[in-house]
């Protein structure tokens, strides 16, 4: 066994004494040291099969098969390899964490460009309408619109702790209150992550209307 | 003659893990008596390849679940322990109640068939 290296030293000590308590045994029973030993043998089990075994269970096996699941589960693939024969059931229900991580990765983008438009952008974009006069008597339903964008942002960056506080503490009610949520959590985390991400981006499109409109007149005013 | 059945592999495989959370719930133990355990409890129709155990053993000390200690028996001999962790105390619960279930459902389907 040891040539064929089954196991580590340490579970080969183990089954060594494994071996002696089971030749033991026999002995005690009035076999033959000699027979003890065979039968001991055949009954720890073949070489080829007690080293596939404990290959499963090394370390890097296990942390593989961890990844493995983690990247199937994120990725919505069934993982039937994993399930044990016992248990092909799949449960549908996607777990919690993969469900708010996969919301996370889709909103750092789009939180991250906005933090920058909240913060270098939006007030570049006020001094610029400023400069250009704006807002011009003509044009008051666009730039109500478009104002009400760079408000908006404004808003959020003032209040962003309280609000997604709240919705965190929202989201954390329904997972320790209702047994429902479970069900409805995916849904309702993609739908709160494409609303967010379709707000951010029609913000930015409401800038960059705003910047293209202000643009002449500044041109004008500078004249 | 009346001879008794041996279980058949998949559900060895598949009690394997309970088993031994169950009998180290009673107290710390080492590979040959857990063997020798199961195989007098269940008159020796659970049969495992004796090797076997210790693969499932490590793996169960690797997820967290138990934990390993040498130590030398009265005899002067050295034994591996294993003993139950806090976090397999949770696992063997889980897994208990799963198998109460699959256990009451076909105790229920039995009793109406028989009645």
């Amino acid at each position: 066994m040891q040539h064929d290296r089954v196991a580590s030293p340490e579970a080969l000590d183990e089954l060594e004494s494994h071996l002696r308590e089971e030749i033991d045994r026999q002995m005690r029973a009035g076999g033959s040291a000699e027979t003890a030993f065979e039968t001991a043998v055949e009954q720890i089990g073949h070489a080829n099969a007690l080293k596939y075994e404990f290959a499963k269970a090394g370390f890097a096996e296990l942390v593989s098969a961890k990844l493995k699941d983690v990247i199937f589960t994120l990725a919505g693939i069934p993982n039937y390899s994993l399930a044990s024969p016992m248990n092909t059931s799949n449960s549908d229900i996607e777990p919690r964490w993969a469900t708010y991580l996969k919301g996370a990765a889709f909103l750092v983008p789009a939180l991250f460009l906005w933090t920058l438009a909240a913060v270098f952008m939006v007030p570049k974009l006020q001094e610029i309408c400023r400069d250009a006069g704006f807002p011009p008597a003509t044009e008051t339903g666009f730039w109500n619109v478009a104002h009400s964008a760079i408000l908006a942002t404004l808003f959020f960056r003032e209040h962003w702790l309280l609000l997604s506080g709240a919705i965190c503490l929202a989201l954390a009610l329904l997972e320790w209150r209702s047994t429902k949520w479970p069900r409805y959590r995916r849904a309702t985390v993609g739908i709160m992550a494409f609303v967010l991400n379709s707000i951010v981006l029609i913000s930015f499109f409401m800038m960059f209307l705003t910047a293209l409109v202000a643009a002449p007149a500044l041109f004008h005013h500078a004249k | 003659m009346y001879r008794r059945s041996m279980i058949r592999k998949e559900l060895v495989a598949a009690s394997a893990e309970p088993l031994i959370l169950s009998l180290l719930e009673n107290g710390e133990s080492y590979g040959y008596a857990i063997i020798q355990e199961i195989k007098a409890r269940s008159e020796g129709q659970l049969q495992w390849t004796d090797g076997m155990l210790y693969p499932v053993l490590h793996r169960l000390e690797r997820r967290g679940w138990i934990r390993s200690r040498w130590k030398e028996s009265e005899t002067g001999r050295k034994r591996k322990y294993y003993s139950l962790k806090e976090d397999g105390r949770k696992a063997h619960k889980k897994q208990r109640e799963q198998w109460l279930k699959v256990h009451s459902v076909l105790k229920g389907l039995w009793k109406e068939q028989y009645v």
